[in-house]
């Protein structure tokens, strides 16, 4: 039985200093077993400007095992399977600790995406690129980001109209958009949750 | 759950995240926020490398197979510590109605487990009959009327009125701790009184439990809350200590002894060694030691389902001991020697499964490990070649 209370709670803390982490993590259903966590390439990265996505569900012993996480959005890196989004980090395996949050193993996915570490890969293909012919890595890893990782700034006009027409105030649906990374729908997510 | 959700003032403590954290009535310190469950700390147990959790977090958390490692430091240990009374009392006092949220919550909890954790009723009359037991403020702070004398928004300047020296006092010198460590039993001592009792520094002065695998670390959370709280009788213990050191016995004796093992096998080392019981999922009732390793005696007559059990070293030695779990042991129960589960295990190391595949997640403790047989690490388990 995942220990739900404690899931609230992590939710409340992980939201309450969205803007200083940009990282966010918000129910996929109501039954708080699966979860979307987000979080923003990190700069001076080939993924700087991203904003990736986590699938996260949590297993019934949460949090006494780790909870499963898996990039919902695509992304080139050594450590995470370019085919599935699986993620190769010991944390989310035998290093889990039951003090860790989904905010802090986000926050280690984050410095994944920073320090990327060939040698133990998750993505062969990728790892070898890395080792071998790193220009490429990294223009690779930059086009994924363009194509996959970042939210077109066109249809951001027509989102925003889109909310502000159901009652919200312009302002607060800009910034709720842009925490959440463009997405619509997760927008009208949080701004019904308040 | 639902029996909390009828009383506005305790709403805050249920399952319905809408309300949670605005009905608190008291704004506890992160220093007492348990790590695991990110609530108040209930039962608090002490681990050797001096971090506090719940009772009921630190069993959840400890491993089946192999050492456990504290969920903060990783700092490995294979005895699960007794309840620290001192805290337990020192929580009550500071936050009288968090901490009854809690108790209401945890009891709950725990009708639906069918276990118990230990009473502070039973844990007093115990350690009377053992021994001289506990200084009287310990029982003090079980007077409801005295633990609720603050305002429901307790500040801090009321917290250092609630709680006085006496509720702080060193089981040895009988003054305010100073640098305070929490040993395996629960009992709480000044680290200088400790190391200065005896040559062996593992064995409590209470209690007469030993304290595994080497000397335990401050508690720092409890020595940030002395030093806040108490500033001025904190500094003036400091003082006199310093000035002990300085003036008289040049043995060195308060230095701390840096690891030093009691057991004179480690728990890695058990468990890798052949020809060793260990009993896989089950703890010593006195000690603590999990998993049990050795010879296990098993009361015959203890009902509740999570039996009562005792190392070698606690069966010889020990006549009336209660139970980690509140199980009705009696001295007069009887006990037979049971041999381990030939359960088919791998040996204190999970195989490197950098799963490159989700399937191969498998996280659940009690299912994983039979899936996996690995050959070479049967040896552990089928240890009785006696």
């Amino acid at each position: 039985m995942v220990d739900f209370s404690r899931v609230q709670k992590e939710l409340q803390e992980c939201n309450r200093d969205i803007n200083v982490s940009g990282i966010s993590v918000n129910p996929k259903s109501d039954n708080l077993t699966n979860l979307i966590g987000t979080i923003p390439g990190p700069i001076g990265t080939p993924y700087e400007g991203g904003t990736f996505k986590i699938d996260i569900n949590l297993p019934d012993g949460y949090p006494f095992e780790p909870p499963k996480m898996k990039f919902a959005t695509k992304v080139w890196h050594p450590n995470i399977s370019s085919q599935s989004g699986a993620i190769c980090l010991d944390i989310l395996k035998d290093q889990w600790s039951p003090a860790l949050t989904l905010k802090t193993a986000l926050l280690s996915i984050q410095a994944l995406l920073s320090a990327p570490e060939p040698d133990d890969p998750q993505d062969a293909v990728v790892a070898q690129q890395y080792l071998k012919d790193y220009q490429t890595f990294a223009s690779t890893a930059r086009y994924w980001t363009e194509s996959f990782a970042k939210t077109s700034s066109l249809g951001v006009e027509e989102k925003v109209q889109k909310l502000v027409e159901m009652g919200f105030p312009e302002g607060l649906v800009r910034s709720t958009l842009e925490v959440v990374g463009g997405d619509e729908n997760m927008a009208l997510e949080k701004l019904c949750s308040g | 759950m639902n029996t909390l959700d009828n009383d506005p003032a305790i709403g805050g403590g249920g399952f319905d995240g809408e309300k949670a954290g605005d009905d608190k009535l008291e704004e506890f310190s992160d220093d007492f926020k348990c790590c695991v469950c990110l609530d108040l700390i209930y039962k608090p147990v002490v681990l050797a490398c001096g971090h506090i959790s719940c009772f009921w977090c630190v069993f959840e958390a400890m491993d089946t197979w192999q050492e456990s490692s504290c969920p903060v430091c990783r700092h490995s240990y294979n005895h699960f510590p007794s309840i620290c009374w001192l805290l337990h009392s020192v929580l009550l006092k500071l936050y009288p109605k968090d901490y009854q949220i809690r108790e209401t919550q945890v009891k709950e909890d725990e009708k639906t487990r069918g276990t118990f954790s230990p009473q502070f009723e039973n844990y007093l009359t115990v350690s009377n009959n053992n021994k001289q037991g506990e200084d009287c403020s310990v029982e003090e702070s079980l007077e409801p009327d005295k633990c609720t004398k603050g305002t429901p928004t307790t500040s801090s300047d009321e917290i250092s009125k609630n709680v006085a020296v006496n509720d702080l006092l060193c089981g040895i010198c009988k003054e305010l701790l100073y640098r305070p460590v929490v040993l395996n039993c629960g009992h709480v001592f000044c680290e200088t009184c400790i190391v200065d009792s005896s040559n062996k520094p593992c064995r409590c002065p209470v209690c007469q439990s030993m304290h595994p695998n080497g000397f335990p670390k401050v508690c720092l959370v409890l020595e940030g809350f002395l030093e806040q709280n108490l500033p001025e009788e904190y500094s003036a213990r400091k003082a006199a200590i310093n000035n002990l050191k300085q003036g008289g016995s040049s043995t060195g004796s308060t230095q701390v002894p840096q690891g030093g093992q009691c057991s004179s096998v480690s728990m890695s080392d058990y468990l890798c060694k052949p020809g060793l019981k260990v009993h896989f999922g089950v703890g010593c009732d006195f000690c603590g030691m999990y998993p049990l390793v050795g010879d296990r005696y098993k009361c015959e007559d203890c009902l509740e389902d999570i039996g009562f059990d005792l190392c070698e070293d606690c069966y010889k030695n020990s006549s009336n001991l209660s139970g980690r779990f509140n199980q009705q042991h009696k001295p007069d129960h009887k006990f037979k020697v049971v041999e381990p589960n030939p359960i088919i295990i791998l040996s204190s190391e999970f195989p490197e499964d950098h799963t490159h595949d989700d399937q191969d997640n498998q996280t659940d403790r009690d299912s994983s490990d039979e899936s996996h047989q690995d050959p070479e690490s049967d040896v552990a388990a089928h240890g009785p070649t006696l």
